[in-house]
């Protein structure tokens, strides 16, 4: 840590959005960096909403920082292979210049009460998504399901290690693709890896369909693999632990916070595993537009059971019909519903607007 | 040394965070405070950080929490 020069950002106001990139549903993120503003990597994981620190580990961070200390040492002749690592140019400069950011100051006065002018990292996000949805566009992939864990692909890594491959799923695209546990990833798509972050970021600006060219240490030597991503690869994220999601659970699912259930539930609802079978466990109590939910006002009720959400009968996750909602259907004023109460099948129709 | 420097400075950020949730002007005040007082990090400035950086040719660790 000493051989670093170490800077603490708590807000997000004023942040430079086309160099700090980063998955802003995370409670703790972490940029290796030049003077030049050129990134060596990233570190910071989540996948889970009460448990910020199940995807980090110290000895992860410990390896990270050795990581980019050698890239350090190898400035300036390695300068080529980090040029992806900074992404494209943002579409707003900072956070305060989205609509939803507007009345946030590029600066907080410390002096003064600090509730209210800080801009908070998730709230970055949910404007990001807001300038689409709002204006009822289409949510594109990568703004609905930023830095994909690759999980998504079959790939498990192991919070204590660098990039180190903890499982791979069977079946898999990335068992297809040949990878195996305990490969270590050094590149993907020809950038060094320093983390599990560095691999959601080059997976965070890849396109559907195409093959990333990796470098894995398998037991000290070095082979090379190609990861493929199908097309929808990306769909498969799970974003319902996200922060930014309790908002699109109001404008997509009227307040909703839904739940598969389990195949034991599905047998004695009669609902067969290709099905839909969402329960409602919980809708929010945030008002929307000064009065109910519109889950609330459609007559939906905690306990019930959604067999079909506008023309989806097929099974769904929660984080599924949420893109469904935001993508397919983004132009929709409505969507019947229909649903299971006691064992008797309603049809109710949600307005979406 | 070596291993306990980032041990504590994880855990020390990882305190934070559990802090700010509990959020509180009063709360991001004494982190600031005790973050200041330490000298170990550069507190909200990043153009600063660059500056030191430059100067001693060190990389740049940024923190957001």
């Amino acid at each position: 840590m000493q051989q670093f020069v170490r800077v603490r950002i708590v807000q997000g106001n004023g942040i430079d959005l086309s160099l700090f990139q980063f998955d802003y549903d995370l409670t703790f993120a972490v940029f290796f960096m030049n003077a030049d503003k050129t990134i060596y990597g990233r570190f910071g994981t989540r996948t889970d909403f009460r448990n910020a620190g199940k995807d980090i580990s110290i000895e992860g961070f410990k390896q990270a920082l050795e990581a980019a200390l050698k890239l350090h040492k190898g400035y300036p002749e390695n300068k080529a292979i980090l040029t992806a690592k900074t992404g494209p140019k943002s579409i707003k400069n900072t956070p305060e210049a989205f609509p939803a950011l507007l009345r946030y100051s590029s600066e907080v006065n410390f002096d003064q009460r600090i509730g209210g002018q800080c801009i908070h990292c998730h709230q970055i996000g949910e404007a990001q998504r807001e300038i689409h949805w709002y204006d009822r566009k289409p949510v594109p992939d990568e703004v609905l399901y930023p830095f994909p864990m690759p999980d998504v692909l079959g790939l498990n890594f192991s919070p204590k290690h660098r990039a180190k491959i903890s499982k791979v799923t069977s079946g898999s695209s990335a068992e297809k693709d040949g990878f195996k546990r305990a490969d270590e990833i050094l590149t993907l798509a020809g950038q060094p890896i320093i983390s599990i972050a560095d691999v959601q970021w080059v997976l965070h600006q890849s396109p559907e369909n195409t093959t990333l060219p990796a470098v894995v240490n398998r037991h000290g030597e070095e082979i090379n693999i190609n990861l493929t991503l199908n097309p929808g690869w990306r769909k498969n994220s799970n974003i319902s632990w996200r922060t930014t999601t309790g908002e699109l659970r109001l404008v997509a699912l009227g307040g909703m916070t839904l739940e598969d259930i389990s195949d034991v539930d599905r047998q004695q609802n009669g609902i067969d595993a290709a099905e839909m079978a969402l329960q409602v466990v919980n809708i929010s109590h945030r008002e929307r537009r000064g009065g109910q939910t519109h889950a609330q006002r459609a007559g939906i009720r905690r306990g019930d059971i959604i067999t079909s959400f506008g023309e989806r009968t097929d099974r769904f996750t929660e984080s599924e019909v949420i893109g469904y909602v935001l993508q397919e259907q983004a132009q929709a004023k409505s969507l019947p519903i229909k649903l299971l109460r006691n064992g008797e099948q309603i049809q109710v129709n949600m307005s979406l607007e | 040394m070596k291993i306990i420097a980032p041990i504590l400075t994880f855990a020390m950020l990882i305190c934070a965070v559990l802090l700010c949730f509990g959020d509180g002007d009063r709360e991001v005040a004494e982190d600031q405070e005790i973050v200041k007082a330490t000298g170990y990090w550069i507190y909200n400035d990043l153009e600063k950080g660059i500056a030191q950086a430059e100067k001693i040719t060190q990389p740049i660790l940024v923190v957001f929490r």
